[in-house]
């Protein structure tokens, strides 16, 4: 199942690293400080992190965006692909000097998804509550599954 | 304290708990944002997915701490393919320290963002002495 579209800037910024183990952490780790927090040729600053459940009838996806505008998200389907890009822009304007702390991600980010099945692309519904987006992606009738009635003789 | 009954993990790290148990809160610290204004201090908290009532914003000697409980993530009937939010609590909490006026401490949570505003102390404002 190819859910997750391997992205190149997965393994230096993303998260989970769970799976690079010590040696992915050292990389990532002289990869950041290689490469500034700069954008590099228009690639996205940030991953955020993704839920992803399904049912019978439909795919849910989750993706945390605290503080993200509505209409700084653009949410995209082709081909099968969900693309959910945007940007995260600060509250107000804050000279650097006034900062004592900065954590929090800002700037673009994009991630998108193949869908293993057809889903009806008409039919989305995005949602967001709480500094999360949710997208309802129901799926094509003929790729639901279905009960067949085996008659036994 | 909370923080005690929780598994920790960390967003940027590996310790992610191989095994989630059911009936411990695992909890994350959120990532914060802090600067100073000329008459206080603002504190930004990303919360995502946090249940507005579980918000708790707490001042124990000069301690402010923050914990909120994270919704859970699916309904039943769904089944999870892919997980990266593996958290359901946001635990922090900061030291004061001096200049701050704790009575006037305010909070307020939108769109998954916890701002917290910190009036500073008169003596701790910044006054400047006229050249005679």
């Amino acid at each position: 199942m190819s859910l997750i579209r391997w992205n190149p800037t997965r393994d230096l910024t993303a998260w989970p690293f769970e799976w690079l183990g010590i040696q992915g952490e050292m990389n990532r780790l002289f990869d950041t400080i290689a490469r500034p927090d700069e954008e590099p040729m228009g690639l996205p600053t940030w991953t955020p992190a993704v839920d992803i459940a399904e049912r019978d009838d439909e795919y849910l996806v989750r993706m945390e965006l605290p503080g993200v505008q509505k209409e700084d998200i653009r949410i995209t389907i082709e081909n099968n692909i969900l693309t959910i890009r945007g940007e995260k822009k600060k509250e107000e304007k804050i000279s650097e000097d006034d900062y004592r702390r900065v954590e929090r991600s800002y700037g673009t980010f994009l991630r998108s998804f193949t869908l293993p099945i057809a889903v009806r692309s008409d039919k989305i519904e995005a949602s967001s509550q709480d500094g999360i987006v949710t997208i309802r992606l129901p799926k094509a009738e003929e790729a639901r599954p279905k009960q067949i009635a085996v008659q036994v003789k | 304290m909370e923080q005690s009954h929780a598994v920790i993990v960390h967003r940027q790290g590996t310790q992610v708990p191989a095994q989630r148990m059911k009936s411990l809160p695992v909890a994350v610290t959120p990532m914060a944002d802090i600067y100073e204004a000329e008459n206080e201090y603002v504190v930004r908290l990303d919360l995502p997915g946090a249940m507005r009532e579980s918000i708790r914003v707490e001042l124990r000697q000069g301690n402010l701490s923050v914990i909120a409980d994270v919704a859970a993530l699916t309904a039943h009937s769904y089944v999870v393919r892919h997980r990266e939010i593996v958290w359901n609590r946001f635990v922090r909490s900061f030291n004061l320290g001096r200049g701050v006026r704790e009575a006037g401490i305010t909070a307020s949570v939108a769109n998954g963002v916890l701002t917290v505003r910190i009036p500073k102390t008169d003596d701790a404002l910044i006054r400047e002495i006229p050249i005679r």
